[in-house]
């Protein structure tokens, strides 16, 4: 336990650094209640349990990894495409179970030292990618239907449980990661499975859009509860998505004339500005950003559905676009005087 | 309390995907168990794959099936008569019928069945995954609609070109 002088020097580094804002020492200090009774290994454990790279910018070194993992991935797949039909099985599977099987080998041996901990993350990229490829031929391979819903659910589920157990074991946030992923593929490939377009037929759409709608809002809440956790991180790549998600299946689904949902299209500005309080509050610019590109996109529909025949095109456009500068001109006030770090 | 408080949105988070779900399968499959059709049909299945104006060699007139003159044959092509079925809606099967069985049958051309259903075609299925898994074109299949229920039927629409291939003669008037 740091002594009171310490903590104060300690603080005053971060501050100096530009690491800790006031408000988020507040609400720090506001939440330490709920922070400290986390046990050790727990999901809301204290952030020094994990030498994590999430969070901090990427290096040079740390892109040429991850680019160098997708490159693995897209020879994989390209190697295959090209020699399907002369390939046997146990060279397909070689190729893609073994090389992803390896990788995540690999990934777990160079995970241990902090020196080599960015690489381990290229090496679970690539097994991330390679290995449902592989879980898929052998699928294909058995007779069933890799394309289809049931398939994509297990490979999907598969890989939901591998990268799930290994964050339990090792408590790294990468694993998170990954578990959000195929846990969003098993999510879809589930209601795949359901044969919803009997039921809503020319409407099927309108549904797909609520079941985009209906992740994005499960990434926002969870980017809520994992801002509270040393789990941080992933608070940008959830709010970031999440908002992306919302907004735009929000937007779809409020449709287009003559066929439009007058309900989406008057509740999307609550949206918007929901979107713009919550950058304030939450102190993110995903929900700024994506808030500022989708107010900008609903003026121009608004625009065009409902008043291009009596103002005419022309005009409408001019007053589209002043509605836009001034978008863009709230947008950066608010990221100027509430979000600059 | 403060620890529920604080779970809350990891709870939400997880509830909101699951409950999209449940909403999907509910909407599918609740109708299913309280709406009980009970109004068996009669159809054909064309199995020509090359006219497409997919003609059936029957057609109900009078509450009785009788023959018709297809006037899709190309020249010097000689007429080949659907098979004709009865579909059992309590059981889910179809029977083959012979036209002799048919014609004792007392049928109701309508679009609608005496209890409120209408019959469609539809495609389900199909796509493909990433570069090599294809799962061909989607299938024609048989929907029965009406009162919160869509049901798929058990109607193997395979052997024929399409849903067009399929025709309902008529609801058996019990």
């Amino acid at each position: 336990m740091p002594t009171r002088e310490e903590a104060f020097q300690y603080i005053a580094d971060l501050s100096k650094h530009k690491i800790l804002t006031r408000a988020e020492l507040l609400t720090a200090y506001d939440t330490a209640d709920t922070l400290v009774p986390a046990e050790p290994g727990s999901a809301a454990a204290p952030a020094s349990v994990e030498p994590s790279n999430l969070g901090k910018k990427l290096g040079i070194a740390e892109i040429m990894y991850y680019l160098g993992g997708a490159v693995v991935f897209l020879g994989v797949a390209i190697m295959l495409t090209q020699n399907w039909d002369t390939l046997g099985l146990f060279s397909k599977l070689l190729a893609t179970l073994g090389a992803g099987l390896a990788a995540y080998a690999l990934g777990l041996l160079l995970i241990r030292q902090e020196r080599t901990q960015s690489m381990s993350y290229a090496f679970f990229l690539i097994a991330a990618l390679v290995t449902p490829l592989g879980l898929s031929v052998l699928m294909d391979n058995t007779g069933a239907d890799a394309a289809s819903a049931q398939s994509q659910m297990m490979v999907a589920g598969a890989m939901l449980g591998m990268f799930l157990l290994t964050f339990v074991l090792l408590r790294r946030t990468i694993f998170l990661l990954f578990s959000v992923l195929f846990g969003t593929w098993f999510y879809f490939a589930l209601l795949g499975l359901l044969p919803s377009d009997l039921i809503f037929a020319d409407d099927s759409w309108r549904l797909k859009t609520s079941e985009v709608f209906a992740a994005a809002a499960g990434y926002l809440a969870l980017g809520t509860y994992f801002r509270q956790t040393s789990r941080a991180e992933m608070t940008n790549f959830l709010y970031g998505f999440g908002s992306l998600g919302a907004l735009g299946s929000a937007l779809a689904l409020g449709g287009w004339s003559p066929n439009q949902s007058v309900f989406w299209e008057l509740v999307y500005p609550g949206l918007i500005f929901g979107a713009l309080f919550a950058s304030v509050r939450v102190k993110n610019k995903s929900f700024l950003t994506w808030g500022t590109i989708f107010f900008m996109f609903y003026i121009l529909k608004i625009t065009s559905e409902y008043f291009t025949e009596g103002l005419g095109w022309p005009l409408a456009l001019v007053l589209a676009g002043l509605a836009m500068i001034g978008v863009g001109y709230v947008s950066l006030s608010v990221s100027r005087k509430y979000l600059k770090p | 309390m403060r620890n529920l408080k604080r779970h809350a949105p990891l709870f939400l988070g997880l509830a909101i995907p699951l409950g999209m779900i449940a909403f999907v399968a509910a909407s599918i499959y609740l109708p299913g168990l309280f709406v009980h059709p009970h109004s068996d049909f009669v159809y054909t299945i064309g199995r020509d794959d090359y006219h497409y104006n997919y003609e059936s060699s029957y057609a109900v007139a009078n509450a009785r099936i009788r023959t018709v003159a297809p006037t899709n044959l190309i020249s010097g092509e000689t007429a080949t008569p659907d098979q004709i079925y009865i579909y059992h809606v309590a059981t889910d099967t179809s029977e083959k019928l012979t036209f002799d069985q048919a014609q004792a049958l007392d049928l109701n051309d309508d679009a609608t069945s005496p209890d409120g259903f209408r019959l469609d075609t539809t495609y389900s299925g199909g796509g493909s995954f990433l570069f090599f898994f294809d799962s061909g074109s989607s299938n024609p299949v048989v929907v029965m609609t009406g009162h919160g229920l869509h049901k798929k039927l058990n109607i193997d629409l395979s052997g024929s070109s399409g849903g067009d291939n399929f025709h309902r003669l008529g609801w058996v008037r019990s």
